[in-house]
């Protein structure tokens, strides 16, 4: 078996899986493993990272950069650290290139020796990583086990039937969609809202898919819009410039605060998430970034949710003015009731982040725009609508256009789609591929 | 309070946002003035920002003025911590500092190569 040859084993589960997926070649060698972890950790943990730096001058990290701005007399960049620390690199470390793979270059992960001074990074080196991405070998994997079941084991997910119905909205975030069906490249961003019971794999998959793909995770609190989009205090420009898609993490929560920001910074995700255009505009400054970014908002399924659909649901639980026009604009709304334990599915082994966004990439080239033959709303829940299709029909996922249409408008979720197709049916009317889980747990759960 | 200090109108409109906060060269207050015409408050002509700062031998008399009643209720309303702009680095001096620093201490070795 092809995909059996890369599977990376996890032997230190003390070590986020994200290290063993992203350096793949190193699992064997304790030592090289042990100062990727530290670089690693002295890159994203702030506690790690102040302890270090008072204890030494100089530190070697591997980060990627949260935002920044440029200094133009200095020829510096002023970054803003995973570890909370701002670095001042000097841009003649990056070489002598162009500025659109300077642009490329910042949304790299990477490794900068950096001395401490005043408080401060100076960054001394930068390496840059050649990020691969193995279409080839992501190719032979999917032709063996088929594009859904490659992800969900890429992620370490054993691809049960339970997995696959909750793992379909997610992998939607991974990938671009239509808005109109006469398209032919997906483009336009796909944005999900998933509800689940606790301890159903969200932050697992969200962390993980932020460190392959050009993703920013943001977990614990609501970010603010000068996270988001820009600050208008120092200049930076946020996530969504330097990023692909943003996930954020912990949504049900619904603190005064939160709502606060969501009601006032809701304007400015509106037209950013169907236009693209990110807007702030603070005193007199103002600054508008044109980008499409996929987003997804992960929780845990509130106790009360009131309405006739998901989409009310969602609506009525957070009862503040234009999240009508948000929740409209989400691809899809899905809320999971059932507990599931995600520690029963997990695999322990993973496939490396290149092949992983080898598969992604080959699967884009597979979507292609697909309308529906029954009647559904017109406006945004058909275009939604669309884009399912599209992306259910390239996973090999056959479900009825009228169910599809169903899924879009909020009336139907993927759990209820889960509990009306028995283990006998799955293989035959719903997922082909199926037939593959037998052979795929031999291989794995060896 | 040995020199009687002088009478002080403040009549501002309730919906101008009003920012109050102490530091170290008195009381600031930080007036937005959204209706010029409304305002009564010196001459504020063609200023869309209005800054005042009492220096804090006057802050005890001031609370005694015509003012005290429309100071007191600036702070305890309306009244919200201004966060300080971010003080920025001399560039040159931590350049300087960082190149007297040598990196002999870590090996650089080349994990990002490594990265897959």
């Amino acid at each position: 078996m092809v995909f059996e040859k890369y599977l990376i084993q996890i032997t230190d589960v003390r070590i986020p899986d994200i290290i063993y997926a992203t350096f793949p070649d190193i699992v064997q060698n304790t030592e090289l493993l042990e100062k990727v972890v530290k670089a690693w950790r002295l890159g994203s943990d702030s506690e790690y990272a102040q302890l270090y730096f008072a204890k030494h001058d100089v530190g070697v990290i591997l980060t990627k950069l949260t935002n920044y701005r440029v200094i133009t007399d200095k020829k510096i960049i002023v970054v803003t650290l995973a570890n909370g620390f701002k670095c001042y690199i000097p841009l003649e470390l990056f070489g002598n290139v162009d500025i659109e793979t300077l642009i490329e270059y910042l949304k790299l992960p990477m490794q900068i020796t950096v001395k401490h001074v005043k408080g401060v990074l100076v960054a001394d080196e930068i390496k840059l990583p050649t990020l691969q991405t193995s279409e080839d070998i992501a190719k032979e994997i999917v032709e063996e086990i088929g594009f859904l079941n490659a992800i969900l084991v890429s992620y370490g997910i054993l691809p049960t039937r339970e997995m696959i119905f909750l793992y379909l909205p997610r992998i939607m975030l991974l990938l671009r969609g239509f808005r109109t069906p006469y398209e032919k490249t997906p483009y336009y961003p796909i944005h999900v809202l998933q509800f689940t019971a606790p301890n159903s794999g969200k932050t697992h998959y969200a962390v993980r898919t932020s460190e392959c793909f050009n993703y920013e995770y943001m977990g614990g609190e609501l970010p603010s819009l000068t996270r988001l989009v820009y600050d208008a205090r120092s200049g930076a420009i946020g996530s969504v410039g330097l990023r692909d898609g943003v996930i954020l993490d912990e949504f049900d929560k619904k603190t005064a605060n939160d709502m606060v920001k969501l009601t006032t910074d809701l304007r400015a995700l509106l037209t950013g998430m169907e236009q693209g255009i990110w807007s702030r505009s603070v005193g007199s400054k103002g600054i508008e970034i044109r980008k499409f970014v996929n987003m997804g908002f992960f929780g845990n399924i509130p106790p009360f949710l009131k309405g006739e659909n998901n989409r009310d649901k969602v609506i009525n639980y957070y009862g503040i003015s234009g999240i009508d026009a948000f929740i409209d604009r989400i691809t899809v709304i899905d809320i999971w009731t059932m507990h599931i334990n995600i520690a029963d599915y997990l695999i322990y082994k993973i496939i490396p982040n290149y092949i992983l966004r080898g598969i992604v990439s080959l699967l884009m080239r597979h979507l292609k725009a697909e309308e529906l033959e029954v009647e559904i709303q017109k406006g945004r829940i058909e275009r939604h609508a669309m884009n399912i299709k599209s992306v259910l029909k390239a996973l090999s996922v056959n479900i009825s256009d009228q169910v599809i249409a169903y899924i879009a408008e909020g009336k139907y979720s993927f759990e209820l789609l889960y509990r009306s197709t028995p283990d006998a049916t799955m293989k035959e009317k719903v997922f082909p591929e199926y037939e593959h889980l037998k052979l795929i747990k031999e291989k794995v759960l060896r | 309070m040995s020199e009687k200090p002088k009478r002080m109108k403040v009549k501002i409109p309730a919906d101008n946002p009003i920012v109050c906060y102490m530091d170290k060269h008195g009381l600031r207050i930080v007036l937005a003035i959204k209706n010029k015409d409304k305002l009564d408050i010196m001459k504020a002509e063609n200023a869309i920002l209005l800054r005042l700062t009492i220096p804090n031998e006057h802050v005890p008399k001031l609370m005694y003025l015509t003012a005290r009643r429309t100071l007191a209720l600036f702070i305890r309303a309306k009244a919200k911590p201004v966060k300080p702009k971010p003080k920025e680095v001399d560039i040159e001096e931590i350049f300087g500092k960082a190149k007297e620093i040598s990196t002999e201490e870590v090996e650089a070795e080349d994990l990002a190569s490594l990265i897959k």
